[in-house]
């Protein structure tokens, strides 16, 4: 009995067990399923949280290297800026090395040479947004008489411009008044119209465009100087000397052929005394020597241009008229106004196709013979011309100054042509050819003794 | 003679060209959460400064954590005005920086704050970790979203918030001392302002709630649907009092002090205070703020001057550097 009551035990507890076990079984799966949930719940957040501190981490440093100053380096030059631009430092340069080949000219030594022509470090800059500066040392000076290296500051500005409208510069920089001081975009040297007009001056200047940029002006004044030169550290006498310049280029924003059209009219008016410069040829050789005369009061000056920049094609007129008192300093001690005026017509094609701009030709292919890339090239022509007052060479005994009429010219016409390589952004070559037919002249011994031929070459290098 | 000529020929080209000036530009150093209330209320003043001038006015807007842009401004960012998201952060500019006088704040109605708005809690639909109150963001397990207090407004608000809580129910300060220690435990990612914190809890998935500004809360609801978000309004908070103020020293250099000093008064007009309203920022305005009084709850609310003494002496017992902020993280 006791057997049967055990065995009905064990059947009645197994029966009970086979019943209840799906539903522990059941649950338990439950609770683990919800743990496992659970623990992919967390380590899903975990990777979420990871995830955004990576992220976090990242935006972090972008932020950290926007306020980084930035270095770049190129074509262009080279630069330090910081990171909103407000500081910037620019390294440029500029060299020219030239071979200067003179046909014909059997009376003068010494004159075919190889020559650093300008060799120069540029360096400009902005000092928080509004301000400008600029400093550019010249290593590659020559002193004419013996021929050594000399040191100058070709410019040294300071520029603050708080409106498009109206800035103002303070220091050495180009005047005004010419269209290209101290340059010729097309030809290794400028016309004689550069000869009558001023360089590079020191002063006070306010500038600005208006129109929409259409209009763009600068006046000024300035310490005087003479023409075709640059002005030295300070001035040679008390009186001022104003300048400026008005450029229209009325269809610049325009996409016509004309968009590269300007007028321009340059002017300076002032009392300058002293020495004359030299008048030189566009060969750069003694045209008229000034010897006794000298400056002595009002001088005025004024030079209208126009240009174009279309496509390959490039063309530009300028004319220069200057009217200067004038007194010999020797006897007799005639005093008179001298009227000298110049002019120019110059041109260029670019072979390759390119853009002419004003201040360049940017080749589409960089000279690579390997990869049957050459660069661009552009011819160029230029006919220029001189005209000195006739008082400068009538008789002293007469009222006039005196000068010789034929160890000096009375004026010269200039036939040019060139061909000018541009071999990358930075390195071009220059070969112009250019023929002076004078007026007066015919000394022996003299740079106008006959017609001048000279042959120059350029390579240069910028960035 | 001729230098006369010259000067006054250029004196009146400088006067010609200043006065031909039309266009002006205003640099608005804001914090986080605001991107959508000035967005609206940039357009508004433009049409209304053209209609009342004639004159163009362009509103440039910079965003971010309001220590962080305030520290950008003293830095040297030109910011015309500043709406930021406490006045402890517009007082270095007039301590420091000296861009502004030190009674800043009086010069604009209501301490200069022509909105406030609160701190509530965002949280998943259903509330699935059941939080109701500051209590639940203490308790294991529970991820907290808040920004860094170093370098944010609303974070600040937040843990102010908190402390308010916490002194009430855990003992005075040293209990709301190791009650806030205990919630930062909870946080896992802390994030520059209050944008970036919206931005980990909505977008990226992460935590359980989000301390946050009432309408940036407000903000979540209506972008991404009340179906993935509820707010939870806690027993109590703090009132927060997001200030607003002309940089003198900036606008004086710029010229557009009149413009600025307009741009700020207009925020107090019918329809400043109707854009801020409209965006979940509660109006100053007596109309305004009856006229949207229903969309915000109703709590109790402290406020900073009557629970810490003002803004200076709470940045300097909790948030300046070694104070408890810094002793409680750190841990």
């Amino acid at each position: 009995m006791r057997n049967s009551t055990s065995a009905f035990s064990i059947a009645a507890t197994a029966a009970s067990l086979l019943l209840l076990a799906p539903a522990a079984s059941a649950a338990t799966e439950s609770k683990e399923l919800e743990a496992l949930h659970e623990q992919i719940r967390l380590l899903d957040q975990k990777i979420r949280v990871l995830e955004r501190k990576q992220e976090l981490a990242a935006e972090a440093s972008a932020e950290a290297a926007k306020k980084q100053p930035a270095v770049a380096a190129g074509a262009g030059g080279f630069s330090l800026a910081s990171s909103d631009k407000a500081y910037e430092l620019k390294l440029r340069a500029l060299a020219q090395a030239d071979a200067r080949f003179y046909l014909g000219d059997d009376g003068i030594a010494g004159n075919d040479q190889f020559l650093l022509r300008r060799v120069r470090a540029i360096l400009t800059g902005t000092l928080g947004k509004n301000f400008e500066f600029a400093l550019v040392p010249e290593f590659g000076g020559i002193d004419a008489a013996s021929k050594a290296s000399t040191f100058s500051v070709v410019d040294a500005w300071v520029a603050a411009k708080a409106h498009p409208a109206l800035g103002v510069k303070f220091g050495k920089f180009i005047s005004p008044v010419a269209l290209e001081p101290g340059s010729d975009r097309l030809f290794v040297e400028s016309s004689f119209v550069n000869t009558l007009l001023p360089n590079r001056d020191l002063g006070l200047e306010l500038d600005g465009t208006l129109a929409g940029g259409l209009l763009e002006y600068r006046a000024g004044i300035y310490n005087g100087v003479r023409n075709n030169t640059s002005s030295v550290g300070g001035d040679l006498n008390d009186t001022k000397t104003f300048a400026g310049r008005v450029t229209v280029t009325p269809f610049a924003k325009t996409e016509s052929f004309a968009k590269g059209l300007g007028v321009a009219l340059g002017a300076s008016s002032g009392s300058e005394n002293g020495t004359i410069q030299n008048i030189v040829t566009n060969g750069q050789q003694t045209l008229a020597s000034f010897g006794s005369l000298s400056g002595a009061g009002d001088h005025t000056r004024f030079s209208p241009a126009a240009f174009l920049y279309s496509g390959p094609y490039s063309f530009i007129a300028e004319y220069a008229q200057e009217r200067h008192r004038l007194v010999r300093t020797a006897a007799p001690l005639n005093r008179f106004t001298a009227t000298n005026d110049a002019w120019r017509v110059s041109s260029g094609y670019v072979l390759t196709g390119e853009d002419s701009t004003a201040r360049s030709v940017t080749p589409k292919t960089n000279f690579d013979p390997a990869a049957g890339t050459w660069g661009a090239f552009e011819v160029v022509g230029r006919i220029s011309g001189l005209h000195l007052d006739r008082r400068l060479f009538a008789p002293a005994a007469n009222g006039g100054g005196g000068l010789s009429a034929t160890t000096n010219a009375t004026g010269a016409t200039a036939y040019g042509l060139g061909l000018n390589w541009y071999l990358n952004r930075n390195v071009r070559f220059l070969l112009n050819y250019e023929y002076t037919d004078f007026d007066g002249g015919g000394a022996a011994n003299t740079a106008v003794a006959d017609a001048e031929q000279a042959l120059f070459n350029r390579l240069q290098v910028s960035f | 003679m001729k230098l006369y000529r010259l000067l006054s020929t250029a004196a009146l080209l400088a006067a010609a060209f200043t006065a031909a000036a039309k266009d002006v530009q205003l640099l608005n150093v804001s914090y986080d959460p605001t991107r959508e209330l000035y967005a609206e209320f940039n357009q508004a003043f433009a049409a209304h400064w053209k209609a009342q001038t004639g004159d163009t006015v362009t509103i440039k807007q910079s965003h971010g954590g309001s220590g962080k842009q305030a520290r950008s401004v003293i830095d040297g960012l030109p910011a015309d005005v500043v709406t930021l998201a406490l006045a402890g952060d517009i007082d270095p500019l007039a301590s420091v920086a000296k861009l502004l006088p030190a009674d800043w704040q009086k010069r604009l109605p209501n301490n200069s704050a022509p909105y406030t708005s609160t701190i509530v809690f965002l949280v998943r639909k259903g509330n699935p970790q059941k939080i109701h109150d500051w209590e639940d963001l203490v308790k294991p397990g529970v991820s907290v979203i808040t920004p860094n207090p170093k370098t944010s407004g609303g974070a600040r608000w937040n843990y102010l918030a908190a402390w308010a809580y916490a002194r009430r129910h855990h003992g005075g300060d040293e209990g709301a001392k190791k009650f806030v220690a205990a919630l930062f435990k909870n946080v896992p990612v802390l994030d520059s302002g209050a944008r970036g914190s919206t931005t980990t809890f909505v977008q990226r998935g992460i935590g359980d709630v989000l301390l946050a500004w009432e309408n940036e809360a407000f903000l979540a609801l209506k972008e991404f649907g009340a179906d993935s978000f509820e707010i939870v309004v806690p027993s109590l908070s703090i009132l927060a009092e997001p200030p607003v103020a002309v940089v003198d020293k900036v606008v004086d250099r710029k010229g557009t002090r009149a413009v600025a000093q307009a741009y700020l008064e207009y925020l107090y007009s019918e329809e400043g205070q109707e854009i801020a309203g409209r965006n979940f920022y509660r109006p100053s305005a007596p109309a305004a703020a009856a006229k949207y009084a229903k969309q915000f709850p109703r709590l109790e609310l402290v406020t900073i001057e009557s629970e810490f003494g003002g803004w200076t002496s709470a940045q300097k017992a909790h948030f300046a550097d070694g104070a408890v902020f810094d002793q409680i993280y750190a841990k």
